[in-house]
């Protein structure tokens, strides 16, 4: 969970701030792909058991 | 709900793959992990400060928002890694699965709060209304405390002035004025900082997943109040130090 959070966090600061979302964007796009994953897996209803 | 998993999409696939992929890896290593990604948070927000980002006052509360996040994410993570106790003089690592659980509780509702305030899909001038709803909580709870030097009382009696300032800010809000007169009330005597939201609702509105969140929510209340099924966790478990430790990998 605390992963996560943080990863949504990241996520949710990308569009707070436009600064923050580019310098995100520079990352490792493997990097990018795993924040991007496991915010999915936090919030998409979908996966809700 | 879908029970086949047939029917998930690759993203949903790939999403439950890189979680499965972490819950895999030994305690240790899988926080050496999240602490990377805090280590990332941490810089992302620094850099609003090397490259000298210029935002509104408002928004300028999300930092210190986001470095307690990381402040309690950091120390949850450091639990991992044992607490020593003594008994007979002799040092013992136990693995504190109590105050694990509590973090995580003083965590998932740093986060909710951030959300609530900053990132929730309203209006600019809304979240501006919960920020001094917010701080006006936080201000009055302070001009009540009870404090006996001479300093502390000049510094609550500023408070009070600014308390009665963001008071009056309040009131004149549109978003003030819809409110019911008994909510009015409510919101004036400083014990709704996140107006009439409960932490249920904070987790739909935030889209976290319902069923991560829900149950857990309570089962984690119950730590912080010493209610009896945290007692009974512990008289009936054993808090030995492991590299591995199952049932506390959802936590991380």
């Amino acid at each position: 969970m605390i992963h996560m959070l943080i990863c949504k966090s990241i996520l949710d600061l990308t569009k707070l701030f436009a600064s923050i979302k580019k310098n995100f964007e520079v990352l490792d796009k493997s990097i990018q792909a795993e924040i991007y994953f496991l915010n999915r897996f936090l919030t998409d209803s979908e996966l809700d058991k | 709900m879908k029970n086949n998993t047939t029917m998930f999409s690759t993203e949903d696939k790939a999403s439950v793959k890189a979680w499965n992929d972490y819950i895999q890896k030994e305690n240790l290593e899988y926080t050496k992990d999240i602490y990377d990604k805090v280590d990332l948070l941490t810089q992302l927000v620094d850099s609003l400060h090397t490259e000298d980002i210029k935002t509104e006052e408002w928004l300028t509360w999300s930092e210190p928002m986001i470095y307690k996040l990381v402040f309690h994410s950091s120390t949850l993570l450091q639990m991992f890694y044992g607490t020593r106790i003594y008994i007979k003089q002799k040092a013992v690592t136990i693995f504190d699965e109590p105050s694990v659980i509590m973090l995580m509780r003083v965590v998932l509702e740093n986060y909710l709060t951030f959300f609530y305030l900053f990132c929730d899909n309203i209006s600019v001038e809304e979240k501006k209304f919960r920020i001094s709803v917010w701080k006006y909580c936080g201000l009055k709870q302070r001009t009540e405390f009870n404090i006996s030097t001479i300093e502390a009382k000049e510094k609550q009696a500023q408070e009070l002035l600014l308390v009665e300032e963001i008071k009056k800010e309040i009131g004149s809000s549109i978003f003030y004025l819809k409110l019911k007169k008994d909510e009015q009330s409510l919101l004036l005597k400083g014990k709704k900082p996140r107006l009439f939201y409960s932490w249920e609702k904070l987790i739909r509105i935030s889209g976290l997943r319902r069923d991560l969140f829900k149950n857990l929510y309570g089962y984690k209340s119950s730590y912080a109040h010493s209610e009896f099924l945290s007692v009974l966790q512990i008289k009936s478990n054993h808090y030995g130090f492991k590299k591995k430790i199952k049932n506390i990998m959802y936590y991380l």
